[in-house]
């Protein structure tokens, strides 16, 4: 019996020498790109009428792909930040750029940011029409945070955390390139709170998009970012920015009782309450 | 309530009783208080022969004339001056000079403009009614949210877009209710225009043929539809809102 034998054939590649320069030309690039910074501010100083300025001569640079949680005391203008980061205020000196085409923002006030004329459905599709979304990646997020019977329910009917939920949605859903979220889990309970945030998690390590979370939760911090950033109190300067060095794969339910954990969660606070 | 049908229907028929009861009391002149019956067999004879149904045929086409440019005209007007503060704090006290003068009191200026004539009568409407769709949108755009247009901004939306998908949604309860003010005046003004000079059409026109041969059932049927009417109509209003602006509590 003859057997069929499929053909193989081995091709040996000369090297195109001007080919691998082209490739190393661009690599370098793609690499530079890559740890280019996304956003970025420098000398940023904004006051409230005549007292002190809430920020003053704040520079920073944040990576794209970095997740980075701001921690820091009430009123030290965390929220002021984001808010000339997101393009609601203006600064009155120094620059600021971000370098995205979209940005994405959760707010603490649930009902500035959702449109009471439009469904849930709706809203998260906003600005698009709902037939030009990703329905999979909603339906998903939907069924994941417990609205999928909320659907077409309007926000007037909806609870506050309920609402928060569907803003991150909505956030989570535009495969944004940068994500400013301010205290997003404040208003919600623990249960919702955990689901959000594993799936913020499982969406930056799939599409790494910039995110910038400002927390009142340490612990939440350590879990979520890369990096934390500590503030001082007002005018604002960044204390320290600890760099966690976890690996994602390794942020678990046992990391949160972890040595290493508790080693990071004292380093933050010492941070936090020294002058 | 559940019984809200009910008890206004009641409510109604006993007024319908104590008007019988006056009547055949005979306290005043069977001419100057008519019976109910004869009352509503003269509004059937209105709402169904031809020469009456041309009466308000007339009254509903001056009203819808001069409603329809009160609204558009009012809508766009008070979009750009909400938009354009400061075209608004250029005309916001004149506006406000020209919503206090009675509308009514321009019908003979009009007349001496266009003469005894359609378009002045549908001036007079249209003089009432516009400023308060105005002023209604404008408000309605200025007081909708700042957060919400600046998150426009998040979105890189447009200034159109912004305005159809964010502004205007939010200002529609607020211009929906200047539309309802402004037709119930219009409707007032147009039939207060055919009561005076320069038309042998319309419901206004009516009543006063009717009171100079002293027809009052006719008098009152036409007082009876007018108000049937506008129930009517405020009842499409509330149906509408409930409808397409629930969510504004």
């Amino acid at each position: 019996m003859a057997l069929n034998r499929a053909k193989v054939k081995y091709v040996v590649k000369k090297p195109n020498l001007l080919l691998y320069l082209l490739k190393s030309i661009i690599y370098c690039d793609m690499v530079n790109v890559c740890i280019s910074p996304i956003i970025t501010s420098k000398n940023l100083k904004k006051a409230f009428g005549e007292s002190t300025p809430v920020i003053d001569n704040l520079t920073f640079s944040i990576r794209k792909g970095d997740f980075v949680s701001i921690i820091g005391p009430n009123g030290c203008g965390k929220s002021t930040l984001m808010n000339i980061l997101s393009g609601f205020s203006s600064p009155d000196h120094g620059s600021v750029a971000v370098n995205a085409k979209n940005i994405a923002y959760v707010g603490q006030n649930s009902d500035e940011m959702l449109l009471p004329w439009l469904t849930v459905e709706e809203n998260i599709a906003f600005p698009e029409k709902l037939h030009q979304i990703d329905k999979v990646i909603i339906n998903n997020l939907l069924v994941n945070f417990k609205l999928e019977s909320s659907r077409k329910k309007f926000p007037g009917s909806l609870s506050g955390g309920m609402k928060q939920a569907t803003l991150m949605i909505r956030a989570l859903a535009h495969n944004s390139e940068v994500l400013l979220l301010d205290e997003p889990f404040k208003s919600l309970d623990f249960d919702i709170s955990i689901r959000i945030q594993q799936s913020l998690l499982d969406i930056w390590t799939k599409y790494k998009p910039t995110v910038i979370l400002i927390s009142h939760d340490i612990e939440e911090a350590i879990f979520l970012s890369q990096k934390v950033m500590i503030f001082s109190d007002k005018p604002t300067k960044i204390k320290k920015i600890i760099d966690l060095k976890v690996e994602t794969k390794d942020k678990n339910i046992s990391f949160l009782s972890s040595d290493k954990f508790l080693v990071i969660k004292k380093d933050i606070l010492n941070t936090f309450y020294e002058k | 309530m559940k019984n809200k049908p009910l008890l206004s229907i009641t409510f109604f028929l006993f007024v319908l009783v104590l008007w019988q009861v006056v009547f055949t009391a005979g306290i005043h002149d069977h001419l100057i208080i008519p019976s109910p019956f004869s009352t509503f067999k003269s509004l059937l004879d209105i709402i169904t022969k031809y020469e009456y149904l041309f009466a308000i045929f007339s009254t509903t086409a001056r009203v819808l004339a001069s409603f329809t440019i009160s609204a558009i005209v009012g809508i766009s007007l008070g979009i750009l001056l909400g938009r354009y503060l400061l075209l608004d704090k250029l005309t916001e006290s004149f506006v406000d000079f020209l919503r206090s003068i009675p509308s009514i009191t321009l019908f003979p200026v009009f007349i001496l403009f266009f003469g005894i004539s359609e378009t002045s009568r549908l001036l007079v409407a249209i003089f009432i009614g516009l400023p308060i769709v105005l002023v209604s949108t404008k408000y309605g755009v200025l007081h909708s949210s700042e957060k919400r247009v600046k998150m426009a901004k998040l979105y890189k939306l447009s200034g159109i877009e912004t305005l159809r998908k964010i502004t205007l949604p939010e200002a529609g309860p607020y211009i929906f209710n200047g539309l309802r003010i402004a037709l119930s005046l219009t409707i007032i003004l147009v039939i207060v225009t055919e009561m005076m000079v320069g038309t042998n059409t319309g419901l206004g026109t009516l009543l006063i043929h009717s009171q100079y041969s002293f027809d009052t059932e006719v008098i009152y049927a036409v007082i009876i539809l007018l108000g049937i009417i506008g129930f009517s109509l405020n009842q499409c209003f509330i149906f509408l809102e409930k409808r397409f602006f629930h969510w504004k509590q």
